[in-house]
């Protein structure tokens, strides 16, 4: 538009100020979803930690972030044409303000009265329009999300602070969490930690056997505690790197409220491994879970469900331990005390055992993790072992307290498993090889063959590969199938 | 700039006298009294579609009479020829009895040709008007004649008694600039045909615009602007018809045989002016375009047989394109 023209500018200058407004829009936009990609690698960080994520991954998504909004931001940014569209579209001006904005600026030599009519009829209608008015501000969805970024991020920082004595953000919050709520410590990864040596150092506390009621008999004396027992019965077997270990990690519980309950679990654990299994249950139960004023009654009483079904579990193994360990000696024990059963099922004592399935059900029960495994090859080596083997189970139900009858139960299903198994196995193989003849018993009387009507229909479409024979001219194949379609395609 | 502003109102004014003298004649219509306007002030041709007795040929009388033009009426049947159209040579004698060959001028010569049933004449005779319709000529023997403007060749066919009739090769329905179909008029629209038939003397049809006064505003519906993103929508659309074309339409891959051609995109942009100018603007846009997408487009497409056996018709599948492409961004 020439500088003398009396409406010189006013159409360029709506078409300006709302390119301004635009873009402070898009820049709002792209600025919230930079922060929103930088809080995402935050809430990252938060939740797993930099045990699992480095804790540079922040400043990098950070990046990331901003270059992914520069580039948005780039390409978002309409031009002054286009933006003169976008204001003939919102306000119902039919080009009229884009067309003048074109050849006001651009073309405006060649058609010089048509353009300034033109333009003036534009400025005109531009003189009605402000830019808040034709671009009304919104919330974009970057804002929105970041600010659920930015929530997510403290509730995450919260929980990270309320579980944690000093904060750290190396473990994840969900072992935080799990570790805090229910008692529930998975394995770590890595070796030592410096929260695992401050709570290593922490006592073991002494069990208190008076205030237990599960055990129901005297546990000796000598597997009461960790320190008096063999150094040897600790060391980890070096070919089998995962049944030691495991224990260890049991210890290392990150949250000071569980130390003591720990601890007892801990030792317990160790009992068990040291009488073979045979004690663990009582050694488990003269250790009651020490109280804490941070634990609510809910959870204390979670634990001891738990500390009982691990018990019991730990008492299954155990007797079924006891068994192969019977069987394998050769029923040279009668029925014999409980020092007896408890000395049978000691895989430290049975040094003059045979090798055999006995030893491995006694491993099991040390690793104290596949009780399911423990009793499949328990109940193989009952098996193995001979006749013999119901005459021990006897033996060790009068020698060992409540949970006894459980295991040997258990032990006659998993034989009745294994024996239909075997059943269903050869009855499938018949089956599939099965081949003959059928005769039908059917009576003399006069008998109507009925067979059900059974509606079968095709289509035009169907018959689409007769048109291809030769019979039918080359020249009529079109219409003909033409004609299929549009019978097929009529309504009946 | 006053100046021109005066003008293009005073060609919107000129326009809608002749809107109102012809509605004082053909009630209703309004679509086809503006697609015949838009014809004539473009310099196209228009092709009307519909049953007998819509008031198609009255409306061209009426336009003559509104407009103070020629007009002729040509009746076509299978036995016309082309002479009967353009005019022939005949043996002259002088006075001193010599002989020499003359032309006579056919009904052709004239401002506006109404071909009534264009249809039921032969090819040959159909082709006989596509010189004059493109050229706005006619050549007889060696000799070439030069039509008036303005001229407007508004054909007339019946959708209906197909038999016996030969149907316009696409290159001469590609001449016309619109097809406009002629519907039934309403009821109220009815009430107003039956009263004024009924009434003892017909309505006088003022000439509000002559020969002179057409052609200036063509000139002026020529200076109408056209923005570029108006342009190619106009373009966008007739891109989509062809289904050879890379940015084609999926309708236009099942059902058109043979897309738009450039001529359609023109006379988008042409017929866009002047419903511009009509609309009293000074610019064309994009529903201006929308709204002449069927008139100027759906005598340029050709459907497949798929489209006639799904029951599809071109204004369907326009329309369906249309609404692809979307409100403009």
């Amino acid at each position: 538009m020439p500088a003398s023209s009396p409406t010189s500018g006013r159409v360029e200058t709506l078409v300006t100020a709302c390119l301004s407004r635009i873009s402070s829009q898009v820049v709002k936009r792209e600025g919230f979803l930079a922060c929103a990609v930088s809080l995402l690698g935050i809430c990252l960080l938060l939740f797993m930690g930099t045990r699992y994520v480095p804790g540079a991954i922040a400043i990098l998504t950070a990046c990331f972030g901003v270059w992914f909004a520069m580039r948005r931001w780039r390409s978002s940014v309409p031009d002054a044409y286009t933006v003169a569209q976008r204001i003939d579209i919102r306000q119902g001006l039919a080009d009229r303000v884009s067309t003048a904005f074109f050849f006001g600026t651009a073309h405006s030599e060649s058609r010089r009265p048509v353009v300034e009519a033109q333009y003036a009829a534009a400025a005109d209608a531009a003189d009605d329009l402000r830019p808040e008015v034709v671009f009304p501000g919104h919330t974009p969805w970057t804002q929105r999300a970041s600010l659920w970024l930015i929530a997510t991020a403290l509730v995450l920082f919260g929980l990270r602070a309320s579980v944690q004595p000093r904060l750290s953000f190396e473990p994840p919050l969900a072992t935080l969490l799990l570790g805090s709520f229910f008692g529930y410590v998975p394995e770590r990864p890595t070796g030592t930690s410096s929260e695992s040596a401050l709570i290593d150092e922490e006592p073991l506390p002494e069990p208190q056997a008076a205030e237990d009621g599960i055990a129901e008999e005297p546990i000796p004396e000598s597997t009461s505690r960790t320190e008096e027992l063999p150094e040897e019965r600790y060391q980890p077997d070096p070919d089998e790197p995962d049944s030691l270990p495991e224990v260890e990690g049991l210890i290392t519980l990150p949250l000071d409220a569980l130390e003591g309950e720990e601890a007892v679990e801990d030792s317990s654990l160790r009992s068990d491994a040291a009488d073979g299994g045979a004690e663990g249950k009582d050694a488990a139960g003269e250790f009651p879970p020490s109280p804490s004023d941070d634990w609510t009654d809910e959870s204390q009483s979670l634990l001891d469900k738990l500390k009982q079904a691990f018990s019991n579990m730990l008492e299954t193994l155990d007797m079924a331990s006891i068994d192969s360990s019977d069987s394998g000696e050769g029923n040279e024990q009668g029925s014999g005390t409980t020092e007896e059963a408890s000395a049978a099922g000691n895989p430290a004592d049975s040094g003059d055992m045979e090798e055999g399935p006995s030893s491995e059900a006694a491993d099991a029960s040390m690793e104290g993790g596949e009780p399911g495994d423990a009793a499949g090859e328990t109940a193989s080596a009952g098996n193995m072992s001979g006749e013999d083997s119901s005459g021990d189970q006897s033996s060790g139900e009068n020698a060992s307290a409540a949970g006894t009858s459980d295991g040997s139960k258990e032990l006659a299903e998993a034989e009745q498993l294994q024996v239909f198994g075997e059943l269903e196995e050869l009855y499938m193989q018949r089956a599939e090889n099965i081949k003959g003849d059928v005769t039908i018993e059917t009576r003399l009387a006069e008998q109507n063959a009925r067979v059900p009507y059974n509606q079968r229909s095709t289509t035009h479409a169907d018959r689409g590969g007769a048109i291809s024979r030769d019979e039918v001219p080359a020249a009529y194949r079109t219409y003909i199938k033409n004609y299929f379609e549009a019978l097929r395609k009529s309504p009946e | 700039m006053v100046a021109t502003e005066t003008i293009m109102l005073a060609a919107t004014e000129r326009i809608d006298r002749v809107r109102d003298e012809i509605r004082k004649v053909i009630v209703g219509h309004q679509s086809v009294v503006d697609g015949v306007l838009n014809a004539l002030l473009s310099g196209g041709h228009v092709l009307l579609e519909g049953v007998p007795g819509l008031g198609k040929t009255t409306l061209l009388r009426t336009l003559g009479e509104a407009l103070h033009l020629d007009y002729s009426r040509i009746q076509f049947t299978p036995d016309l020829m082309p002479a009967d159209i353009l005019g022939s040579m005949i043996m002259d004698t002088t006075a001193a009895g010599g002989k020499s060959l003359r032309f006579e001028r056919g009904p052709v010569f004239t401002h506006l040709l109404l071909a009534d049933e264009i249809n039921r004449a032969t090819p040959r005779t159909q082709s006989a008007l596509l010189e004059a319709m493109q050229e706005k000529t006619v050549t007889s023997g060696t000799a070439t004649h030069r039509l008036d403007e303005p001229f407007l060749v508004m054909a007339t066919q019946n959708p209906l008694e197909m038999e016996g009739t030969y149907p316009l090769p696409e290159a001469q329905l590609d001449r016309f600039l619109l097809k406009v179909l002629v519907e039934y008029p309403a009821r109220d629209e009815l009430t107003a045909i039956v009263d004024l038939t009924a009434a003892p003397s017909r309505p006088d049809v003022g000439a509000v615009l002559d020969r002179d006064q057409i052609l200036e505003l063509r000139a002026c519906a020529s200076e109408v602007l056209v923005a570029p993103h108006v342009r190619d929508f106009a373009i966008s659309v007739v891109l989509a018809t062809q289904p050879s074309a890379g940015s084609q339409h999926a309708l236009a891959r099942k059902y058109i045989r043979y897309g738009s051609s450039p001529r359609g995109a023109q006379a988008l942009v042409i017929c866009g002016r002047v419903r511009a100018l009509m609309e009293g603007r000074l610019h064309v846009s994009q529903d201006d375009i929308r709204e002449l997408v069927l008139p100027a487009l759906r005598h340029r497409i050709i459907l497949n047989f798929d489209a006639h056996a799904d029951g599809r018709t071109e204004d369907d599948i326009l329309l369906e394109i249309l609404d692809s492409l979307g409100p403009p961004q």
